[in-house]
This record gives structure tokens, sequence and C-alpha cells, in this order.
């Protein structure tokens, strides 16, 4: 969340997307409550529509950052926050 | 006879004649021969040379590298100190820029509200309103109130923050990053003020979100001022144009044209809401995770 609010969220270039593979919409709810999560969320029933479904890993959680066109530049938070830095 | 004889004669002579141009031509062609592997082999020898002369500069180049990984290893620990001091000296820099300016803060703070009571002979704002004879009020973060004629006693005036005249901005050490920042925001009754930069208002939700430095405030857009609401509603026509702008631009991508809108969804207060993006972003960093 830190690491969002400092580099992230004053950002204009760069979206934050929480693709959440909770079972339900609910769950994801439930827990973006706690958390306050201000980022935007693809919830379980709209992951066919966001083509981001294959860029999926079989693990969570995984951090990856992507161009617009589709190419992914970084993988893993460490990874991805650093190159983010440099954007 | 001497006929027979006179023939075998002639016949002999062809024969020799034949095989000492056989012999004449063999020579010749091993002559040929020869001087081309004469200039084969000048060719070969120069060729050997400039690959001696190589392999000369490559065992000098060899040692100089050795010599240079040599010294740079020698030179691995004053980097690895230089590096040490370097971040020492940036992390003094940055407490004492941050030392720096709590004190302008500090000492602005003071200068602001000892600014009460000071007097100005005349000022013109950028817009070209005079005023004359003037007795300062107050100086706030977002805006200047003030009397003038009749020493500051005959009418009274609030300059907001693009109406300072430049002498104000100086004088009352009002920095580019407030200028651009600054507004305030007032609850409907007028009770409560404070400052801060728009970030959002989001006309389904009513939800409008300012920050102040880096903590995000949210306010509901019914209990702001009506001075407020007016410059949201304005702020909404114009994100609406910048919006469908970023909507043409989302179409061009990728990522963008699936996830603009209908995808994606926000926490608001208690709940999710379908959450449009409003510009195009060039990177997308995408967090796969699940509660469980």
């Amino acid at each position: 969340m830190e690491s969002y609010n400092k580099k992230i969220a004053p950002n204009d270039m760069v979206e934050f997307i929480h693709f959440s593979l909770d079972r339900t919409s609910a769950a994801a709810l439930k827990w973006a409550r706690e958390e306050n999560f201000p980022w935007a969320h693809v919830l379980p029933d709209k992951h066919a529509d966001s083509g981001l479904g294959k860029y999926a890993k079989k693990f969570v959680p995984y951090y990856m950052l992507v161009d617009k066109d589709g190419k992914i530049l970084a993988e893993g938070s460490q990874a991805v926050f650093a190159m983010v830095d440099d954007l | 006879m001497s006929r027979i004889l006179t023939f075998w004669n002639i016949i002999i002579l062809v024969a020799v004649g034949a095989i000492a141009y056989y012999f004449y031509s063999n020579h010749q062609t091993l002559v040929a021969s020869n001087e081309k592997l004469t200039s084969e082999l000048v060719e070969l020898e120069s060729k050997w040379t400039e690959l001696r002369h190589q392999e000369g500069e490559m065992a000098f180049a060899r040692q100089e590298l050795e010599q240079i990984t040599k010294e740079l290893d020698s030179l691995e620990p004053e980097i690895l100190d230089l590096s040490q001091l370097l971040a020492r000296k940036q992390a003094e820099i940055q407490f004492l820029e941050g030392e720096i300016r709590a004190r302008f803060l500090e000492y602005r703070t003071q200068m602001r509200k000892k600014a009460k009571g000071m007097t100005f002979d005349q000022i013109e704002t950028p817009q070209g309103k005079i005023y004359r004879d003037i007795k300062i009020i107050e100086v706030r973060p977002d805006s200047i109130s003030f009397g003038h004629g009749g020493g500051g006693t005959l009418g009274l005036a609030g300059l907001g923050l693009h109406e300072l005249p430049p002498e104000w901005i100086k004088c009352f050490m009002y920095t580019a990053e407030e200028l651009e920042w600054a507004r305030s925001w007032t609850n409907a009754d007028g009770t409560k003020t404070v400052y801060g930069k728009f970030k959002s208002y989001d006309e389904e939700t009513g939800v409008v979100t300012i920050l102040e430095g880096d903590r995000k405030l949210l306010f509901d857009f019914d209990k702001l001022s009506d001075a407020n609401q007016k410059w949201l509603r304005n702020q909404a026509l114009k994100s609406k144009a910048e919006a469908l702008e970023a909507l043409e631009e989302l179409d061009k991508q990728v990522i963008g044209s699936k996830i603009k809108k209908g995808v994606l969804s926000k926490l608001v207060g208690d709940d999710f809401f379908d959450y449009t993006m409003s510009n195009a972003p060039d990177y997308y960093v995408v967090y796969y995770s699940a509660s469980w």
C-alpha cells in the first residue's frame, strides 16, 4: 500500500489494477473493505472481459508491469516497483 | 633408298621438334607456376607478419587489461567507501532540505500572521483591477483579504491566488507549488475549512477526493459549500471532455481498450462501484492476488 501511495497514485502514466483471484466478488469486497484498497479491481465475473487472465500465474501474489501494448516489462514486486521508479 | 632415308630423317626431325616443344612448354608452365607460388608466398609472408603484429598487440592489450583489472580491484574498497560516503551525504542533504523547508514554512506562517495591518499604497491584479490605500486583514494559503480606500476602511475585498499581484506573491512567500495546489474546501454551513489539492470528483457517487499533502481526504459533494460545488461542476465538465479524449486514447491500446469501461470496479465507501478510466496511462501494474 505504501509503495502504491508513493510511487503509483501520483503518477498518471501508471494505473494499478488488482486482478482478484477470489472465488466470489463478495469475498473480494470483504477483503477490499478490510484493507480499504484505493485501486481498481477486476472482479471474478469480469476476468474474461479484462483480457488480463492470460497473464496470471499459478501462484499468488504476482505483480506484473505491462505496457499499453501488452508487453510484459517486469515481473515480481521488487522488479516492478524498481522499474516504476524509472518511468 | 636415299628417299626412304630422307623420309625417316623428316620423321625424326619432327619427333625431336615435338619433344623439344613438349619440354619447352613444360618449362614455361613450371616457370609460370613458380612465379605464382612465389607471389603467394610473399602474400603469406605479409599476412604472417600482420598476424604477428596483431598477436603482439593482443598480448599488449591483455597485459593492459590485467593491469586495469588489478587497479580496479585495488580501487574497489575505495569505491565502496565513496558510495557509502555519498549515501551519507545524500541523507544529510535530504535532512537539511527538510529542515530548511520546515524553517521556511514556520517563518512564513509567522510572517503571514504578522501581515495583519500591513499597508500598501496601491496594487494592480493581473486582471487589471486596481486597489488603493490598502490595509491587510488576513493572509491565507488560498487568498488574501484586505480593506481599501480611506486607510483601508471604505471597502473590503479578497483576492484568490490567481488574482494576486506579483509583488504580493513575493512578499507573502507563495510558492509555485502552493499556487498550483491551494484551494479551500469549506463545509456547507461554513464552520470548517481545509486546504488541499483537488484530486477527483465522481458525479455518480458524489465523492470528492482532496489531497492534503500525502493524505487523501474524501468529502460528500452535497456537504460542501456552494462555491466549492460550483467549482466542482465546472471541473466535472472539463473532466468529461478530458475523459472522452482519454477513452479515444484507450481504444488504441491493447490493455486499455479492454478494461476502460464496464470491467473495473473501485471501492467507494462500503461497496464496489463501476470504475470508468478517465486517463490513458502508458503502463499498468497488475497485481494478481486473493484474500485466501
